[in-house]
């Protein structure tokens, strides 16, 4: 299995520079002479674009195999016998229809000794109620309830993390869904003191429709592509919501969630990060989440987790400007406001500036051959992140539509939610609609 | 009509043009639709907030960080 990995890099590797020069040349052959300075600095910005697109691919491709290595070789998941006991957090605002199965699949985990809290953040159906009627002991495993005033999950999770009897806590959605091997795969990294916060595998369970499969194949391509780098780096720069899991005394030291942000979990990563600890990956300690189906629901999502990463990032500005622990933390942030802001914007404006310039330069048909090799680069760089992980390759096609339609459309509501954002346009959390499919 | 390879490429590179420009156009009006949706939404009553609702822009302290020391 393993060097089929490595032979899978290699490849990807070689297309991607092919493709690389592929699309050089075809930049170089567009005859700006003549046709203004305009088109001469489109030239320029497109080169400029492809630089970035080709380092940036390389670079995650690279460092994910690395942290690959290291995980399954160095470090074997099997041979971890670090287990102490865990507090997991399940935060339930109005989750009546499904919190019951969520805490039956955690009395399921694979892990010797832990107890299950479930917050219940002041609903107003039965979701208290349905609790309570599970509480108590079963074996080692111990279940309890906590119920307050509605307040958000920020709030939720840090009475949580107040009440947890243990020295660990894992901080999931109420609507989320664990493996058994989760919490055994991801505590085996808390050995070493530096690791302050494990970032787990997010996985999207409602593949019903063409939305949500581009969502699937964006959490694995997209999110866990670049999360499995920085966990190399052991630089994460957002620990999800879904599954996240935390030494607590270094929650207590860094005051644990802060309520100012609509990206809690951004947030609270930056703060690990910026006290000077380690985040790393682990891919086997996986989440099952419900992906929004509707196109509208998707960009309330995307537009919320927009101004809440610039939200994090905006109360750090200083780390932007100069490394303060080390280059890696630095990179991460820098990676973390460069995927917010400049490739969104980079990515809707190459695609027009190549395709304008083409056709003012008598050129239209190099549009397709554009079109082609950078479906070529997304589909050989999604083949290669389903691999490493295992997934469905029925997955693989959906990369055609990635980048002209799914990516598209998200960096519109990225653009504008930055937009908003630096206006100060005032917008509240809501709540998601989920179809209870987990 | 007979296309030759050439005419057939620009044909395609029209396609792919036009429907990325009709994509980028639709995802604002989706973003647009999205506004409109959340503005439509009913509200809560004054004083009694039934979410948890983002008031204020937040401005980092003067004195830095503050949160914490990294581990030895």
């Amino acid at each position: 299995m393993r060097p089929r990995y490595l032979v899978v890099l290699f490849i990807g590797v070689a297309v991607m520079l092919l493709a690389a020069a592929a699309m050089a040349y075809l930049i170089s052959r567009i005859p700006f002479r003549g046709h203004g300075v305009v088109l001469f600095i489109g030239v320029t910005l497109l080169l400029v674009f492809l630089v970035i697109l080709i380092v940036r691919y390389l670079s995650l491709m690279w460092l994910g195999y690395l942290h690959h290595i290291e995980t399954r070789l160095v470090d074997p998941p099997e041979e971890s016998r670090f287990q102490p006991p865990v507090t997991i957090i399940v935060p339930a605002f109005n989750e009546e229809a499904v919190i019951e199965s969520a805490v039956q699949s955690l009395l399921e985990l694979d892990y010797p000794a832990y107890e299950i809290l479930v917050v219940d953040d002041g609903s107003t159906d039965g979701t208290a109620a349905r609790v309570a009627a599970l509480e108590g002991r079963y074996g080692d495993v111990a279940v309890r309830l906590v119920t307050k005033e509605n307040g958000g999950k920020a709030t939720a999770l840090n009475t949580g993390i107040a009440l947890a009897r243990h020295g660990f806590v894992l901080c999931m959605d109420g609507d989320s869904r664990l493996t058994p091997a989760t919490l055994r795969t991801a505590m085996r990294h808390f050995h070493d003191p530096r690791v302050a916060a494990v970032a787990g595998n997010v996985k999207v369970v409602n593949r019903v429709n063409l939305w949500t499969r581009l969502q699937a194949l964006e959490y694995i391509e997209g999110l866990n592509m670049a999360r499995r780098a920085q966990g190399f780096l052991r630089a994460v720069n957002i620990i999800p919501g879904p599954i996240g899991i935390f030494r607590r005394d270094v929650l207590a030291q860094v005051g644990g969630y802060d309520a100012d942000t609509f990206a809690e979990d951004a947030d609270l990563t930056l703060k690990l990060l910026t006290a000077g600890y380690h985040v790393v990956f682990e891919d086997q300690a996986i989440a099952y989440t419900e992906a929004p189906e509707h196109l509208l629901d998707l960009l309330k999502q995307r537009y919320r987790w927009t101004r809440g990463i610039l939200q994090s990032l905006m109360k750090r500005k200083a780390w932007l400007v100069l490394p303060k622990h080390g280059a890696a933390i630095w990179a991460s942030l820098l990676f973390m406001l460069f995927e917010a802001i400049l490739w969104p914007a980079a990515n809707i404006l190459g695609n027009l500036v190549f395709a304008v310039g083409a056709l003012q330069a008598g050129v239209a048909a190099y549009v397709l051959y554009w079109w082609l090799l950078l479906t070529l680069l997304d589909v050989t760089a999604a083949a290669y992140t389903i691999a490493m992980e295992e997934e469905d390759l029925g997955l693989v096609p959906y990369a055609v539509l990635y980048r002209y339609l799914f990516i598209a459309t998200i960096d519109v509501t990225k653009l504008f939610a930055t937009i908003e954002e630096f206006l100060g346009v005032r917008m509240t959390w809501g709540k998601l609609e989920r179809a209870g499919r987990i | 009509m007979q296309l030759n390879s050439l005419s057939l490429n620009t044909l395609l590179s029209i396609i792919i043009l036009v429907s990325f420009i009709v994509t980028v156009v639709l995802a604002a009006a989706s973003y647009t639709a999205y506004k409109l949706r959340e503005r439509r939404r009913p509200r809560p009553p004054a004083g009694a907030e039934s979410e948890n609702l983002y008031f204020e822009r937040y401005f980092p302290p003067s004195q830095g960080e503050g949160a914490g020391a990294p581990p030895a």
